[in-house]
């Protein structure tokens, strides 16, 4: 499993490539925890930018988006499901 | 003693602006004005960016009203008239600016989507403990968004102006103004290649429907229209203008207004501090 660390803030699509500039290239059978205890505020732009950049980008297995608030959880939803990758998502 | 009525405001704007092509000039004279808002605050620094990518001379004329150039002061107008090299009739004084921190976001200017991401995160800081934390946390948003916004869509060669104040502190009608600006191509051309040719204000209407954007990819286009519901959702109103079209939405209606000609766009909000109180 790979984690992440969500800042308190986060607004743009560059800043969720940066957040997962770390990842492989391929995470196929790779699990990605993005840990958002302490983020407090974040953007459609930006949550749609993690699932792409880690689900569909990377192919990632799964990933795990662990202690984000309400708001967060729902664009996290909405982004999955755009980019038809619901079952990969998993909110912690 | 003169007395000072005209406000200036997203309606309004248009009142003090005055184009002159055949001597190249651009003329905002706010001689009369007794207010100005966050919203025509960014949307004079538009103005002085677009004259300056038309090539035009600019010359503002200051208030009368010393409360108001005191304001425009605060506010840090002077730097974006120094940047672009405005003729000024009047001064800006000197003002202190320790007080109204939580209140005030002066005038920025930002070129990069780490600019935009800093606006937002500062804005969200400031103004945190003045309105409820979903009211915030919608402005985060729309900073956010509006300024990546223009940071990828827009092709404006002076980037974007921010500014943000809270209007009415204590008071039941308590509210904040947002509001994000650019000297670009505005909507209608970024919307083209990929929707065709439309007025204006058939532009705006479009780029606030969900998943319209230039960029064809199939999470994109939330950014405006995420905007437009979560304001409106908490009873706040959002302006566009564009070329010459001016948009107002409430939640109830969308009310459009024939404007002069602005190169780029201006979206504004206004919310409620405490919406349902």
């Amino acid at each position: 499993m790979s984690t992440l660390i969500a800042p308190k803030l986060v607004s743009s699509r560059d800043q969720a490539r940066e957040l997962t500039a770390s990842l492989p290239d391929d995470l196929s059978g790779t699990v990605v925890m993005v840990d958002c205890s302490a983020l407090q505020a974040s953007t459609p732009s930006f949550v749609d930018e993690l699932v792409k950049a880690v689900l569909v980008d990377r192919r990632g297995s799964r990933l795990v988006v662990k202690g984000a608030p309400e708001r967060t959880v729902e664009l996290a939803r909405r982004a999955a499901q755009n980019r038809g990758v619901t079952d990969r998502l998993e909110i912690g | 003693m003169p007395t000072y009525r005209h406000a200036l405001d997203a309606v309004t704007l248009d009142d003090v602006l005055s184009l002159d092509l055949d001597s190249g000039f651009a003329t905002l004279d706010l001689t009369r004005i007794a207010f100005v808002d966050a919203y025509a605050l960014t949307g004079l620094a538009c103005f002085v960016a677009s004259a300056d990518r038309d090539g035009l001379a600019t010359r503002m004329v200051l208030p009368e009203d010393p409360d108001v150039r005191s304001w425009l002061s605060r506010m840090h107008l002077g730097d974006v008239l120094d940047a672009f090299g405005v003729r000024v009739e009047g001064e800006l004084p000197r003002v202190a600016e320790r007080d109204r921190r939580d209140a005030l976001i002066e005038l920025q200017r930002f070129g990069d989507t780490h600019g935009s991401d800093r606006l937002a995160s500062f804005i969200w800081e400031r103004l945190q403990d003045g309105a409820d934390g979903e009211v915030v946390n919608q402005l985060f948003e729309a900073t956010g968004e509006l300024g990546a916004n223009v940071v990828e869509h827009a092709g404006s060669p002076s980037g974007g102006f921010v500014t943000a104040q809270r209007y009415k502190a204590g008071a039941p009608e308590e509210r904040i103004i947002v509001a994000v600006g650019d000297a670009g191509v505005g909507i209608r051309e970024s919307l083209r290649p990929r929707y065709g040719e439309m007025t204006d204000d058939a532009a705006i209407r479009r780029a606030v429907q969900w998943y319209v954007s230039r960029v064809p990819d199939e999470g994109r286009g939330q950014g405006l229209p995420g905007v437009v519901e979560g304001v409106r959702g908490l009873g706040g109103t959002v302006w566009i203008r564009s070329g010459v079209a001016l948009r107002a939405i409430t939640r109830g209606r969308q009310t459009s207004i024939g404007v002069s000609s602005l190169q780029g766009t201006i979206v504004g909000a206004r919310l409620p501090c405490r919406p349902g109180r």
